[in-house]
């Protein structure tokens, strides 16, 4: 058969073609598309960086130190989850760590040094850096009025050692902020015992009472959501077995406002209304005697000490009425376990007076070793031969007496007030941050010399210092720093040679240091499983772990034989001036986001969600123009 | 070139004091053009509206100019379905009206929208359930109509007459007239329904909600009935309004007193009908929801006064005067009749957008307000602009009032 | 009230999300979370409480008793409802109920942004795009690849990430299963929630842990009496603040 194709044919077949074309869907599919060309031009388009895949890091903004899971395409992470059972947070993450990975990009970050002279900022380069730090370096200890100190916001790192050492070759001061949270009041406790200086945790979980002096324990302090979580638990259970939570604060702040209870007070009488306390469990007999026997000395100074304040005097002293002192009294000794804690260096700093109040209270409700248990610190690797500093406390750094100010990356300003380290500065004093930001600290120092930013270098991270148990990670890097950066060590480092001065070799030991102690286990993220340490073979296998996401934590630490004080020497004294006199200012407070105030890095552009968008929280600018209102 | 535009027999003011009377609204229409610019351009952040006062002076302003240029529609109805020929005198002039009212609320509406070149998705992914569909569909078809009710009107000028087949056109047109003016009718009952139905479907909106009739929920068939009623009372209004500031007899005083008549026996209808919805509303609605009505007064300055002054102070008062003899005899009393009904209409659509928005609805909501930024009063007062702008060009160049002639060459 | 839907017109899933009261600080990690999952932008300088684009908001309650109690939280994402009020007014239907999922979505690119779902929807879960999405040089490349960046003017919403059970499924169709894996589909929310105040699931499946909480007495929705079946339930163990959270917001005037 012959085919024969005519005009015809083909405009039949055109025509039909076309008829055909028009009732099948991709006209109409494609008009539909046309929606896309009505979008700004402006909206982009996110693309996969490379494959899916998952890796495990934990978060440095805060002493929490939570860990972290990343959903990453190629190296670009772009989520966060938290990690459910992570010795560190066991699943928990707040705003600031969900964000982490943006804060490479934030428009605040800074990837060459920069000078300000005259009051202009300038870019400069890595040499220009060394110059001006190597001159003010060679220009420390001739001077003891323009003396060296370095604050180095998490001490025990291998790097900490370097900043020690340069402490020490320089005369000068390796200074360490305050923790945050409670560890002050803490702190103070652990000062009362007779065997050594005791460092103590919180356990939550084994309280049924939390006292909380203004520390932000539903908000902030400790693991984040863990309290909030206990206690929502327990209040499905009978009454007696409930958790309650109860704020004494002078101002109704977040916390207060989620606690259970909340005792407006006076501001600065903390002391007097712990005393108040103390004085009816004594009063009423309802202090744990047992406990008191066995490991207190000094009872019957404090009765006597106590005895002055009678609930009607603490009333006029704090404002809160005598029926309530002695209430909250007899609730706490009739729900033990029981805790008290006091202040937060960022928000709510307490006297010393109030500190030592609330450790003697702890102690009448036999806290320690039950929700107050015994922790040791992280291994760190021993000082041997090396010269290098002892910490001094930050409260410690005397005024007008700093030349040369570095502060390392790791500080946060809202533990390191500006105004506070302005006062230890003599005048022309350089200062040098190593913050990634131009923001906080990182703009108001004199020379920047920004390093990697978060998730941008392998970190070396202990928990916060109040958890039960210690934690470190030595948390993988996620993402690539820029290229040209300088890394600041590095400058440091050339600056000093420069200045004649010398520094030991940069140390990575901590892994090995670990491994050694034998102590503890180690969870593996991607097993979800603990390990003992003592199983680890070698360095290489544990940094091949840490490599991984994971987190390693302590074992329980024995009770320790020995007595806690009540009053340490020549303290009663103290405590009844400073309760009786007139109450101490407060700081105004500010209504931060949960951590921020702890935290070395500028939040993350989206936070604007809960500080604009939002009536969750006011942002700290307007908090500050409310407080100077007041 | 002026002189020969103006309809033969039509005395008109001289070319320069015209354009002087156009100046100041061209400017506010340049203004408003300046705005819509600034919403297109940066976005609908230029306006106060948010995302809980979603809607706002926009709507409201469609809302009430659709409700007064159903003057057109309505007019039309009479004249070439009833037959009320006395309403020829007005007609052109309620067509011309309804084509500014009707295309400054589809204007508008493109500037309220965030993609206006998406409008034509309704025609391509239409929700037949959606009262805005059913507006959307009808506003364009009748705007369409008015478009081609406008026609003659400009076939007929002088100069266009001479343009070879213009006056066959009209003739064709003016013989299907009666065609489109049943579609327009049409169309009208229903936009305006939906327009009404567009806040008495609002399920989690107990203030708005209605009883249904069928699938329209009772504010349809109240906007229809409210529209009608006030669009005669518009026409009415500037008629007299035109008349007053171009110092001319345009109508005789029969043709106000057929319209002060159709508007008070409808808005008496409605008063009665709205009386009635108002009360199945109080005695049902809390039953429902367990929100009692009282409730939804209880937030200043949305009173029960609010109530009041639709039903009665701005319904039932203006439907009596408009009905009394003695008053349609005199002209003072007839215009502040019209326009109290007019109010009340202009109310009505106001507490349907605003205080529906307002009130508060999650049990932590607070009264909210809200005040339109310049941007979107400026794109308001550019559609009056406009309206006036298309009006006196109407005025002066075709023959907008047929018995305009006669009675000049009378008196 | 148009009629509730019946049990028999139900889904065959009705993923549900139950919010702890108790367990709520307030610290916004949901809302956090969510943004960064759905590539909602950052606020623009001039955005407000009320301009801003937040899918999951976290509402403070006054304090449930006159004495002080504790302060109530309460997150509000889009309730999912089974009776919608949004999904018929969009004239274009650039809203739709998922029948077997019981998910309401919303479809940007099909959206003109005429907002009457805005209007009609009574929680005032949806979000208008004021502004254009932007966001610092750089930090587009923390984009989440899955979810499309939403343009100025059109309205969106929370969809209980949806994406995620899309991939949920894609996974479970690869292994060969007709069933995704419940712990597969999680929404970034209730993952993120450090005190556990979130619970998700599917309440078709009736030992689900979502199914048990919502039926107890300690459960209730939020304007329940408006008949839009949210399938969001709200708990609290203080009778106060169920009582109060009930309520229809005009009744307090």
């Amino acid at each position: 058969m012959k085919l024969e194709l005519s005009r015809r044919d083909l405009f039949l077949a055109g025509g039909g073609a076309v008829a055909g074309i028009a009732l099948s869907p991709v006209p109409w599919k494609l008009l539909d598309d046309l929606a896309i060309w009505t979008q700004q031009p402006s909206t982009p388009t996110p693309r996969p960086a490379g494959p899916l895949a998952f890796r495990h890091t934990s978060c440095s903004l805060c002493p929490a130190s939570c860990g972290l899971k990343a959903r990453c395409f190629g190296a670009q992470p772009v989520g966060f989850s938290a990690v459910p059972g992570h010795p560190a947070s066991d699943g928990g993450l707040c705003p600031l760590g969900l964000t982490a990975h943006h804060l490479a990009k934030h428009p605040f970050r800074a990837t060459l040094p920069e000078r300000v002279s005259g009051g202009k900022r300038e870019r400069i380069d890595r040499a220009a850096a060394v110059a001006t730090l190597s001159a003010a370096l060679a220009a420390c200890g001739k001077n003891p009025k323009r003396i060296f100190a370095v604050v180095d916001g998490r001490p025990g790192r291998s790097l900490s050692r370097t900043w020690r050492a340069l402490a020490t070759a320089t005369g000068g001061l390796y200074v360490t902020p305050p923790a945050a949270g409670a560890s002050r009041s803490l702190e103070a406790l652990g000062k009362r015992f007779d065997g050594g200086s005791l460092a103590l945790g919180v356990d939550f979980s084994k309280a049924r009472r939390v006292v909380s002096f203004g520390t932000p324990v539903l908000t902030d302090a400790g693991t984040p959501g863990l309290l909030a979580r206990l206690r929502a638990e327990s209040r499905r259970r009978p009454a007696a077995e409930r958790i309650e939570v109860i704020q004494v604060e002078a101002t109704r702040s977040r916390g207060a406002a989620l606690a259970d209870r909340f005792v407006p007070i006076a501001p600065g009488t903390e002391a007097a209304f712990a005393l108040g306390l103390a004085h009816v469990l004594l009063d009423e007999k309802l202090a744990d005697a047992a406990f008191l026997a066995a490991r207190t000395s000094g009872l019957d100074e404090f009765a006597s000490l106590a005895a002055r304040f009678a609930p009607a005097l603490v009333e006029q002293k704090t404002g809160v009425p005598a029926g309530v002192v002695t209430a909250l009294a007899r609730d706490l000794a009739a729900s033990l376990p029981a805790l008290v804690l006091g202040g937060d260096p960022a928000s709510a700093p307490l006297s010393a007076e109030a500190e030592a109040a609330i450790a003697s209270l702890n102690l009448l409700l036999g806290a320690p070793f039950g929700p107050l248990p015994v922790r040791a610190d992280a291994p760190r690797e021993a000082d041997g031969d090396a010269k290098l500093a002892s910490a001094t406390p930050f409260d410690a750094l005397p005024d007008g007496s700093v030349g040369l100010l570095l502060l390392d990356a790791t500080v946060a300003e809202g533990l390191v007030p500006w105004e506070r380290l302005k006062r230890a500065l003599s005048d022309g004093a350089l200062v040098v941050s190593l913050s990634p930001f131009r923001a906080g600290l990182g703009e108001k120092a004199t020379l920047l010399l920004p390093g990697p930013a978060p998730l941008e270098a392998m970190l070396e991270l202990e928990g916060p210092s109040d958890a039960p148990l210690s934690t470190l990670a030595l948390a993988p890097a996620l993402l690539l720093p820029p290229k040209d950066l300088p890394l600041p060590e590095e400058i440091v480092r050339e600056a000093t040679a420069a200045a004649g001065l010398s520094l030991p070799a940069p140390s990575s030991g901590r892994a090995a240091a670990l491994l050694a102690s034998k102590r503890g286990r180690i969870y593996d993220p991607s097993a979800a499983s603990f390990e003992p340490l003592a199983g680890i073979a070698s360095v290489d296998a544990l940094a091949e772990l840490f490599a991984r996401g994971a987190c390693w934590i302590d074992d329980a630490a024995p009770e320790p034989k020995g007595r806690f004080a009540l009053l340490r020497e020549g303290e009663a004294p103290r405590l009844l001036e400073a309760a009786l006199g007139a109450p101490s200012a407060l700081p105004a407070r500010l209504t931060t986001l949960p951590r921020e105030s702890v935290s070395a890095a500028p939040p993350s552009l989206l936070l604007t969600k809960l500080t604009r968008e939002t009536t969750l929280f006011t942002p700290p600018a307007a908090a500050n123009a409310s407080a100077a209102r007041a | 070139m002026d002189d020969t535009l103006i309809g033969r027999g039509l005395r008109r003011t001289t070319l320069p004091r015209f354009l002087l009377w156009l100046v100041p609204w061209a400017a506010l229409l340049a203004l408003g053009v300046y705005a819509v610019y600034l919403c297109f351009a940066v976005g609908l952040n230029q306006t106060n509206m948010d995302n809980r006062f979603a809607f706002g002076l926009w709507i409201y302003l469609d809302l009430t100019v659709i409700a007064l240029g159903a003057g057109a529609f309505f007019t039309g109805f009479l004249l070439y379905i009833l037959k009320k020929k006395e309403l020829k005198a007005v007609i052109n002039s309620a067509v011309v009206i309804g084509f500014i009212c009707y295309s400054g609320a589809v204007g508008i509406l493109m500037v309220d929208v965030g993609q206006p070149l998406r409008a034509w998705f309704t025609f391509w992914h239409p929700n037949v359930h959606s009262m805005l569909t059913e507006v959307t569909f009808c506003l364009t078809l009748y705007l369409s109509v008015l478009a081609i009710e406008y026609a003659p009107l400009v076939l007929k000028n002088r100069r266009v007459k001479e343009v070879p087949g213009a006056l066959v056109l009209e003739h064709q047109l003016h013989k299907v007239m009666v065609v489109f003016a049943g579609i327009g009718t049409l169309l009208s009952f229903f936009h305006q329904g939906s327009l009404g139905g567009l806040y008495g479907v609002l399920r989690g909106n107990p203030f708005a909600f209605r009883t249904h009739i069928g699938i329209w929920p009772t504010t349809f068939f109240l906007f229809i009935l409210s529209a009608a009623a006030v669009g005669p009372s518009f026409v009415l209004l500037t008629t007299w309004l035109v008349g007053k500031v171009s110092k001319k007899r345009l109508v005789s005083p029969e043709v106000f007193q057929t319209l002060a008549k159709i508007s008070g026996s409808l808005l008496l209808v409605y008063v009665v009908l709205k009386g009635i919805d108002s009360l199945i509303w109080i005695n049902t609605a809390s039953a429902k929801t367990g929100v009692q009505v009282s409730s939804f007064y209880a937030h200043p300055p949305f009173g029960t006064w609010v109530l009041f002054a639709e039903v009665v102070l701005l319904g039932l008062v203006p439907a009596a005067l408009l009905l009394s003899r003695r008053v349609r005899a005199r002209t003072g009393l007839l215009v502040l009749a019209a326009t109290m009904a007019c109010a009340g209409v202009v109310l009505n659509r106001y507490v349907m957008t605003i205080q529906t928005l307002a009130l508060p609805s999650l049990p932590f909501d607070s009264f909210l307000s809200y005040s339109p930024s310049w941007q979107e009063t400026a794109a308001f007062l550019a559609v009056l602009g406009y309206g006036v702008l298309l009006y006196s060009i109407s005025f002066r160049w075709l023959n907008l009032f047929p018995e305009e002639r006669e009675l000049a060459t009378k008196g | 009230m148009h009629t509730t839907k019946h049990s028999s017109t139900l889904p065959a899933h009705r993923y549900t999300l139950v919010v702890d009261l108790d367990r709520c600080t307030g610290c916004g990690a949901c809302g956090t979370a969510c943004a960064v999952e759905n590539n909602i932008p950052p606020a623009n300088e001039k955005a407000t409480e009320r301009t801003g684009t937040v899918w999951m908001r976290v509402l403070e309650a006054p304090a449930s008793s006159a004495a002080g109690g504790p302060t109530t939280f309460v997150p509000i994402p889009c309730q999912q409802c089974d009776n919608p009020p949004c999904v018929d007014v969009c004239p274009q239907r650039a809203i739709e109920y998922d029948p077997r999922t019981g998910i309401v979505g919303q479809i940007p690119v099909r959206c003109l942004g005429c907002r009457y779902c805005m209007v009609a929807c009574p929680y005032h879960t949806r979000s208008f795009n004021w502004w254009s999405p932007e966001w610092p040089a750089g930090m587009e490349s923390t984009l989440n690849p899955d979810v499309s960046v939403r343009t100025r003017g059109v309205v969106e919403k929370c969809n209980f990430c949806v994406q995620r059970l899309q991939a949920a499924r894609a996974k479970a169709s690869a292994a060969g299963q007709k069933e995704i894996d419940p712990a597969d589909y999680v929404p970034a929310c209730v993952e993120a929630c450090p005190s556990r105040a979130l619970y998700f699931g599917d309440a078709a499946d009736e030992k689900s842990e979502v199914a048990v909480l919502s039926k107890d007495g300690e459960s209730f929705r939020l304007l329940a009496a408006l008949g839009t079946g949210p399938k969001v339930f709200y708990r609290s163990s203080d009778p106060v603040v169920r009582e109060r959270l009930s309520r229809t917001g005009v009744t307090r005037g």
